[in-house]
């Protein structure tokens, strides 16, 4: 029994490893020099360089476009945790009127598609005088990923005991005291997950970011990226660094999170 | 087990993560765009491609509009047979 868990455990990671080929191939590209890249049939490059790194970091955008995003993505969460986490709680404990049709429009909008609304938004932001800046893709990210935070929060909430609850509003915990001192606490592996979702989102959308900025000044790193390519070449290298750049935050917050989401992404969201 | 078992009792949760996915392809816009820009030739030019060409690239607002509100169309309805499945699915397990 045990030998055929070992077996499983390998078949596992040969899936992942294959899974993960392209990413592999683009660290190695990233280390490979211009004159080798047509080489490919060397599975390491013969004289490896951090030329590509070097590049990106002192002449691109990608240091400014890092920093961007960063913000960006960070303001999002924080914003849509705040306005999430009292909506969540409404919709999971007060007797809010017409509460299923509510939960099921909010379901509903999480298929929303940007590309239908992003022309009108651009008017707006234009008119709002918002164009190229952190706040238009903060609004624009908030709005989309609100759906799906408080329909994620409010399945976490309703998991929380509510006699636990009961006991604090008994000891003269106000509404916003239970929720932020005994409810956010108790669903802190929810909250964790929820948060995490938002921000690699963020992170990663690129039609809002692309049409909403348009100097470096609030270019994110998708965007960044999509602006490689020169007229005359394509600097397979610099993006194959630049992309490892940017793959690299939302790893090490996954990696750093990691404890928290094993409880929070399994449990949740469908139980009755 | 697996077949009698596992799978009918993971049935909403498969539906939800088939809705987001079908959802999430419908709706795919970056990699089409980055990569190949809809060509060579349209061959790779999808919807959501189309409607964002059309509203920024060559500037036919209306139409592009047009095609955006196909595109809410298509997934809503998709969304809503998907729902209507999961609340069945949802009655019985």
């Amino acid at each position: 029994m045990r030998a055929r868990a070992r077996v499983w455990d390998v078949a596992v990671l040969l899936l992942l490893a294959v899974w993960a080929t392209p990413f592999f191939w683009q660290v190695r590209t990233s280390f490979t020099p211009d004159s080798e890249l047509l080489a490919t049939n060397r599975a390491l490059p013969a004289s490896p360089t951090t030329i590509h790194y070097r590049a990106v970091a002192e002449r691109s955008v990608m240091p400014r476009a890092l920093g961007n995003s960063l913000a960006v993505a960070t303001l999002t969460t924080l914003v849509a945790l705040a306005l999430g986490l009292p909506a969540a709680y409404a919709i999971a404990r007060l007797p809010v009127p017409g509460k299923a049709l509510l939960l099921l429009v909010i379901v509903a909008s999480t298929a929303f598609p940007q590309i239908a609304t992003v022309s009108p938004l651009y008017l707006l932001m234009r008119a709002l005088g918002l164009r190229d800046t952190w706040t238009a893709l903060v609004m624009a990210n908030t709005s989309f990923a609100l759906p799906l935070l408080i329909w994620l929060l409010a399945g976490f909430i309703r998991e929380v005991p509510i006699e636990v609850e009961e006991a604090a509003f008994l000891d003269g915990a106000g509404r916003l005291g239970v929720l932020g001192r005994i409810v956010v606490p108790l669903v802190a592996p929810g909250v964790a997950s929820a948060a995490l979702l938002t921000f690699l989102a963020s992170w990663n959308e690129f039609l809002f970011a692309y049409t909403f900025t348009a100097t470096e000044a609030s270019r994110t790193v998708p965007v960044a990226l999509a602006l490689f390519p020169g007229v005359f070449e394509v600097p397979w290298g610099d993006i194959a660094a630049a992309s490892i750049l940017a793959s690299l935050p939302p790893i090490i917050i996954v990696v750093g999170l990691q404890r928290w989401l094993v409880h929070g992404l399994v449990a949740g969201a469908l139980k009755e | 087990m697996l077949t009698s078992i596992t799978l009918p009792l993971l049935r909403p949760v498969l539906l939800i993560a088939l809705l987001f996915r079908t959802l999430d392809a419908l709706r795919a816009f970056d990699l089409m765009f980055v990569l190949t820009g809809g060509g060579p030739a349209g061959t790779t030019e999808t919807l959501t491609v189309y409607a964002y060409r059309s509203l920024f690239q060559t500037l036919q607002l209306g139409f592009g509009s047009a095609i955006g509100v196909v595109i809410f169309t298509l997934v809503m309805v998709v969304a809503a047979a998907y729902l209507g499945v999961l609340r069945r699915a949802g009655a019985t397990a």
